[in-house]
């Protein structure tokens, strides 16, 4: 609340250099014995706190009255009825808001999030008690301390000691008559602005309770201690045309002249709407208010308001309207309750649009709601930011913009200022003595300050078991001839996505075939690249052209990919490419939105003519923007076909080097997917399985290109790699070959196998810096890849021995797939690679595909995996004599 | 110290009475005091007091105090009221 204080003097603990030997060591005493009670407070039970609570709540109420007279006899400020209701406020409408509330120990439990929180106590609060509510406030205080276990130093406004001290005295006997730590509640005898500085500042004091003036605010905050500051407002009230008129003049004079308007959320400017300015003021007049003419409206400001500091007076403060008149030589009724001074504008000009915290009212006629609101906004920025504003209207959108426009912490509606700001009365806000008036008016908060104020909440928060997925086409045929599951699929439209290769093999005719007969069928036939911005939008045209309700891609990664982004667009024709490709760490939380609406739909099949990107099954597309020169990696479950057929006809003619580098590319998925921090046991098993058929067919698919099995089982790996890694995710095998393959123009597949070695015994180490990862307990690289080694039956019995085995095994299936062992034996010098070394890693480090691998990699260590792979093993010959001799482990 | 010697000094601090029991500890203490707090479960102002004249009183005289089994409830109250570094701690495990 604001008043004219004692403490705003208080500037620097400078001040406390005046305190003499004896003062500072009285004030020791209080401190020591706060601290105290605040120890010895810890140890009660929430049980024992609210008996204590109840206590002091009860002597409170039954003292209500003779703390009100105490407080007018010495204060000569406001009403002793109105002072009544205040103390009754303070303890039976606050008693009322604590009593089931948990204060001690766990206060909450939140199981859906998995946490608890628990309430620490602050310790020792240092409190400054206003002139305006010196009792209430402390009833208050004493009520939400004794709730959170916390001991409190009061200090009340020098012309309010009397009645200040006497409700802490009361507060504490019955506080220690019903078990309280003795000290709990003190109050500084004849405080000065030395003593509030010595105790602001003291180390022991753990907050500062401020309700006051600026100054007092002011003090506390520059004390570098955690504060509750309340301070001043101005509150603007707007009386819109639609209010009921009744309602309002009554509630603005109960607010205004309750406790002779004292409360600092009382209303002091109403801007009056012009239809019903008279009507109002008639109102007004009729009950009981004196509305003053030009003349006497300028007397008023001249007395009532300091010329010299623009502020009120303080020996107005509390005073009956009829007083101040007589002050002032007013003539006006003997039952005038209210003075009215019209104005005509905010500001130093006008005196009287600043805080008054006494039964006188400015108001200010406004002649378009435009012209209301710029005044009321006027009045808040003079001195009332953050604190209390009121709005009378029945016009919903007029009372939310009031709301938007406003810089208070309680807008109160149809209601009284004052008693609406206290809460709990005429509405539902938390019941207080003290305003939080949020950063304008220099606080920290802008609630009406309560119990939860005063505790430290500890959250206690448990590990999240997060959700996870395993998200793939809800239907997969596979196996030969697995292509005539197409003939199920109605369709009226439907446009082969293919490339001339596969066309002229004959490829194309098969799967035409197999369309459903009512079908009509076009070709889409596309580059053999990684599509091109240009190939995604000629493809639209085409799928919108033919109204495509079916999509089919026949081909390798890369048609698909070509596919999955020509229906993205064909069905969202609005989607940003560019925006969906922004990166992310989480698919669950990114910022890229794919779309929900589509226009259009159709159906994706996806055939795939190689085994190995697994695209077919893939939530993943990479499109070429040659334009800009940059490749964009769509990621996001709407982009996976809708079915898929891994039939392995489509595949029994690869060349032999296209087998390998797939068949690689898969097992790296295989092995990233395996290791990822996102693998889970769904993904495991698929990792595993896809891991298995590789290692066994791989070999024979590429030796002996016409095996049926051998294509079969690793189209099927391929698939089910990709399901692992469509879910898991890879690693930063995939971010070095990415980086290595697009500056050396090296296939995918070929730059993988360059790295596999290297990453595999990175992986496995003990990692300089470990990936967060809430989805794994503990680093299981090194035992997940022993556990591969035993599937593989290579042998080995220590965890490292294995992981040394499976390195070894993937140094020869690579030696057998004829694979380049190194970078040197690529042609590129070791002068050149040095040169691309740099840019390497920093492509490498950029490339999201690492933020699921199990170790983070720092730049050094991808700049020294990529030496590794240029040194390579060399040990090439040593292995093929062993695999002359049949003894491919594994194999 | 071994667990003869432990057991033969060790004071019970009564739940009833612990500032009486203190100041008699107090009394009598020569070289070490061991107070066995285990039966103790609240403090109040006077018990946390008694413990300051303890302090006092063993500083004075160089006498060092161990305090057994003070459950964790009231060693925050005594770290609270800062005695803490003027005493050792000792819990039953030790």
């Amino acid at each position: 609340m604001s008043a004219p204080s004692t403490f705003e003097e208080v500037k620097s603990p400078r001040d406390t250099d005046r305190l003499g030997t004896d003062r500072i060591a009285y004030l020791e005493g209080l401190i020591g014995r706060a601290q105290q009670a605040a120890a010895l407070f810890t140890q009660f039970t929430q049980k024992d706190v609210d008996r204590v609570v109840k206590a002091i709540v009860l002597a409170g109420l039954e003292q209500a009255r003779q703390l009100a007279e105490l407080a007018v006899e010495e204060t000569r400020v406001g009403v002793m009825e109105d002072k009544v209701i205040k103390n009754m406020v303070a303890t039976e409408f606050s008693y009322n808001y604590v009593k089931d509330k948990r204060s001690v120990g766990v206060i909450r439990e939140i199981p859906e999030r998995n946490l608890i929180e628990i309430a620490e106590p602050i310790g020792v609060i240092f409190s400054l008690v206003p002139i305006t509510n010196p009792t209430s406030t402390v009833l208050f205080k004493c009520i939400m301390a004794a709730k959170t276990r916390n001991a409190v130093i009061f200090a009340p406004h020098l012309k309010a000691w009397r009645c200040g001290a006497e409700t802490v005295r009361l507060m504490y006997e019955t506080a220690i008559k019903h078990g309280a730590p003795e000290g709990v509640f003190t109050c500084v005898e004849t405080p000065t602005l030395q003593d509030n500085a010595y105790l602001m500042h003291h180390k022991a004091v753990a907050l500062i309770d401020a309700t006051g003036g600026p100054g007092a605010v002011k003090a506390a905050y520059s004390s570098g201690k955690p504060a509750l500051g309340v301070g001043p407002g101005n509150t603007p009230v707007y009386l819109e045309k639609t209010a009921d008129l009744d309602s309002a003049v009554v509630d603005i004079i109960i607010s205004k002249t309750f406790d002779n308007g004292t409360i600092c959320a009382s209303e002091q400017t109403v801007v009056i709407d012009d239809e019903i300015y008279d009507e109002v003021l008639a109102k007004f007049t009729e009950l009981g208010a004196h509305v003053c003419n030009e003349e006497e409206a300028e007397l008023l400001a001249r007395t009532v308001i300091d010329p010299k500091t623009g502020f009120m007076q303080p020996m107005a403060v509390g005073q009956k309207a009829t007083d101040i008149a007589r002050f002032i030589g007013l003539d006006v009724k003997p039952q005038t309750k209210l003075l009215i001074a019209p104005i005509k504008g905010v500001g130093r000009e006008h005196p009287l649009s600043v805080e008054k915290l006494f039964p006188v009212l400015a108001i200010y006629r406004a002649k378009s709601v435009d012209e209301a609101l710029r005044i009321c906004i006027d009045v808040n920025h003079a001195g009332g930011l953050g604190h209390t504003s009121v709005v009378f209207s029945r016009n919903e959108e007029i009372i939310r913009k009031f709301g938007e426009l406003i810089n208070t912490g309680r807008i109160i509606v149809n209601s009284p200022g004052s008693i609406g700001a206290l809460g709990a009365v005429y509405n539902d806000l938390v019941p207080t003595f003290s305003f939080g008036c949020g950063t304008g008016g220099g606080n920290s908060t802008t609630d009406n300050v309560n119990m939860y104020h005063y505790l430290n909440i500890k959250r206690l928060a448990r590990r999240t078991q997060n959700h996870m997925w395993f998200r793939v086409p809800n239907q997969i045929y596979f196996n030969m001839n697995a292509v005539e599951n197409l003939r199920q699929f109605p369709s009226r439209s439907t446009v082969i996505i293919t490339n001339a290769a596969l066309e002229q093999i004959g490829h194309v005719d098969t799967v035409r075939r197999c369309i459903c007969p009512d079908a009509s069928i076009h070709v889409c036939v596309i580059p053999d690249a990684e599509p091109e911005v240009k190939v995604v939008v000629k493809g639209v045209e085409e799928l919108a052209f033919y109204k495509a309700d079916q999509i089919i891609a026949l081909g390798g990664g890369s048609v698909i990919d070509a596919a999955k982004i020509m229906k993205l667009k064909y069905e969202a024709p609005d989607a940003n490419l560019e925006e969906l490709a922004a990166p992310f760490l989480d698919l669950r939380k990114r910022v890229a939105e794919y779309p929900a609406e589509k226009v259009t739909r159709a159906r994706l099949i996806a055939i795939p003519t190689t085994s190995g990107t697994g695209s077919e099954v893939t939530p993943f597309a990479v499109l070429t923007d040659k334009q800009r020169g940059r490749k964009v990696t769509l990621a996001d479950y709407s982009l996976a076909p809708d079915v898929a057929i891994i039939d392995p006809q489509f595949v029994m003619s690869m060349p032999k080097g296209l087998t390998a580098d797939t068949g690689i590319d898969c097992l790296t998925h295989a092995f990233e997917a395996g290791v990822s921090s996102y693998a889970s046991l769904y993904t495991d098993c698929n990792a595993m399985q896809a891991l298995r058929l590789a290692f066994k067919y791989l070999p024979i698919a590429y030796g002996n290109p016409r095996d049926e099995e051998a294509r079969c089982m690793m189209h099927n790996a391929a698939c089910i790699a990709a399901m692992a890694f469509s879910n898991a995710s890879v690693g930063v095998n995939h971010a070095l070959a990415h980086a290595f393959g697009a500056r050396f123009h090296i296939a995918h597949g070929r730059a993988n196998a360059l790295m596999l070695p290297h990453v595999i015994a990175y992986n496995a180490e003990v990692p300089a810096k470990f990936m967060p990862s809430p989805y794994q307990h503990g680093y299981l690289a090194h035992k997940k890849y022993a556990s591969m080694a035993d599937l593989l039956d290579l042998g080995g019995v220590t965890v490292e021995e294995k992981v040394q085995n499976l390195i070894s095994g993937v140094e020869r299936l690579l030696d057998r797939l004829g694979f380049p062992r190194s970078i040197a034996e690529l042609g590129i010098s070791k002068e050149e690679f040095e040169r691309a070394v740099p840019e390497l890693a920093q492509t490498a480090f950029e490339d999201p595909s690492w933020r699921s691998n199990p170790r983070m990699p720092l730049m050094n260590e991808l700049i020294e995996l990529f030496w590794k792979a240029y040194s390579g093993r060399g040990q090439k010959e040593e292995v093929e004599a062993i695999d002359r001799e049949g003894a491919l482990v594994g194999v | 110290m071994n667990d003869t010697e432990m057991i033969a000094d060790l004071v019970k601090v009564g739940e009833t009475r612990i500032t009486e029991s203190l100041r008699e500890a107090a009394k009598d203490a020569k070289s070490e005091l061991a107070l066995d707090f285990g039966s103790i479960k609240r403090l109040d102002s006077e018990a946390v007091a008694a413990l300051r004249e303890l302090a006092d009183c063993a500083e004075r005289k160089n006498i060092r105090v161990v305090l057994y089994s003070v459950n964790v409830d009231l060693y925050k109250v005594l770290k609270l009221v800062n005695l803490t570094p003027r005493f050792s701690f000792v819990n039953e495990e030790q």
